[in-house]
């Protein structure tokens, strides 16, 4: 097991790192968002961050979910299963490389590395995902398969400077 | 797909001249019907419009992508000749370690695996997909922790790879020594070889690092192991288009 690293997300951010950070008021989550990336709400993902790329490539682009699994996934293994599970009902030719568990701010949580196909392009999804109080935070990075050298160090800087959800929408904490 | 060696030069050679199937010898005509079924060849032994990209990359390859694996008597191929769009893929059948194989049976796969090959066409950013699929980089139930290294005698390493009946070494655990084990290299062109990675089943992956006549063993993830494979293809490809080498402190 990994210690990513032992602070709290606000004080690394605010020690570590000079960008703005992505919140969503709602379900109290928050990630640093890199210079020049856009940034998107939309009713799938809490925060959508998006890199700037010419036509015609593949935009790489990161996601925070927010979810509450019933309470038979409420533990982070069941919860990982049902997961992978419904990637791979969900998403073309899904091939998983590699299931780590990780450590946020003492908290456990798995780092899921897969691959599938989407229109032309082959992608590397690298996943993170913590329980915590019932509510899972979920962060997608997504890029070309061929990039992803370039990009998962990058994915790992985010995920330290993340600040899980404390409620679903509507939800008072 | 499968194909035969005359099956790759019939689709190579498609289009510089009419094959029609009935001039073709028994083999040549049974491999024809392959590349038609599959839509690569017309009915008159041209490459079809879809079938292009692979063509480009099977006649005029940029860069090249090899996966060499040795596990008991045997060794296998996996090679990704790479297009502009799309890479071309020939390859024996994949040595993966399956959950359940023992040291002796993975040392005595047959190494005859006959005349034909596994092919693959694939959009150029699925490659290293490719290449994780047929070496068998997946998660591992249990599998090294931390910064765990062994260091062992090159040549026993070698002889054990072999043959499972080679001595375990003084200072190793006989456990680890009794699991199933593959030896797989990435080598580009351009590029030449990048990494040598022992597979040993259950108990993980691990990088090999050559230090005079003793290797280093150093614990890799899936995670990490998918990275070697990414990062040579990128090395390569730098080479090829004459960009930059990447700088060592990026990270």
């Amino acid at each position: 097991m990994s210690h990513v690293v032992q602070e709290s997300p606000e004080a690394w951010r605010a020690a570590n790192w000079p960008w703005e950070t992505a919140r969503d008021e709602e379900t109290g989550a928050a990630i640093p968002r890199p210079p020049e990336w856009e940034e998107f709400h939309t009713p799938e993902a809490r925060i959508v961050l998006r890199a700037p790329v010419p036509p015609g490539y593949f935009a790489w682009n990161v996601a925070l979910t927010v979810e509450r699994p019933p309470s038979e996934l409420a533990e982070i293994s069941a919860y990982s299963s049902a997961m992978i599970g419904t990637m791979a009902l969900t998403m073309t030719d899904l091939y998983v490389i590699g299931i780590d568990t990780i450590e946020l701010y003492e908290l456990e949580g798995r780092r899921v590395l897969s691959a599938h196909r989407s229109g032309p392009y082959g992608l590397a999804l690298e996943q993170f995902w913590f329980l915590k109080d019932g509510i899972a935070t979920i962060f997608s990075g997504t890029c070309e398969a061929t990039d992803h050298d370039e990009f998962t160090n990058k994915f790992s800087q985010l995920v330290q400077g993340m600040s899980l959800a404390t409620r679903l929408p509507g939800e008072q904490n | 797909m499968r194909l035969t060696e005359a099956g790759v030069d019939l689709f190579y050679r498609s289009g510089s001249w009419y094959r029609r199937r009935r001039k073709l010898d028994p083999e040549r005509a049974e491999q024809f019907d392959r590349l038609h079924e599959a839509g690569l060849l017309d009915e008159r032994g041209r490459a079809t419009e879809d079938a292009q990209p692979a063509l480009r990359a099977l006649r005029n390859p940029w860069m090249t992508v090899t996966v060499q694996a040795t596990a008991g008597q045997f060794g296998r191929q996996w090679i990704a000749q790479l297009g502009p769009t799309h890479a071309w893929i020939i390859a024996h059948p994949s040595p993966a370690i399956g959950p359940h194989l023992t040291a002796e049976q993975v040392a005595a796969l047959d190494e005859s695996h006959g005349k034909e090959f596994e092919v693959q066409i694939v959009p150029l950013s699925w490659t290293p997909v490719a290449a994780c699929q047929w070496i068998g980089i997946n998660p591992r139930e249990a599998r090294p922790t931390g910064l765990e290294t062994k260091c062992i005698s090159r040549d026993s390493l070698v002889r054990r790879v072999a043959d499972p009946a080679e001595p375990c070494p003084e200072g190793i655990d006989p456990e680890f020594w009794a699991q199933p084990m593959l030896l797989w290299a990435v080598i580009t062109n351009p590029g030449g070889a990048h990494c040598l990675v022992l597979d040993t089943g259950h108990d993980g992956l691990w990088q090999v690092q050559q230090e005079d006549s003793d290797v280093e063993l150093e614990a890799a993830l899936p995670h990490d192991a998918w990275r070697l494979i990414v990062r040579a293809m990128n090395k390569a490809e730098r080479i090829a288009t004459g960009e930059p080498a990447e700088d060592p402190h990026q990270d």
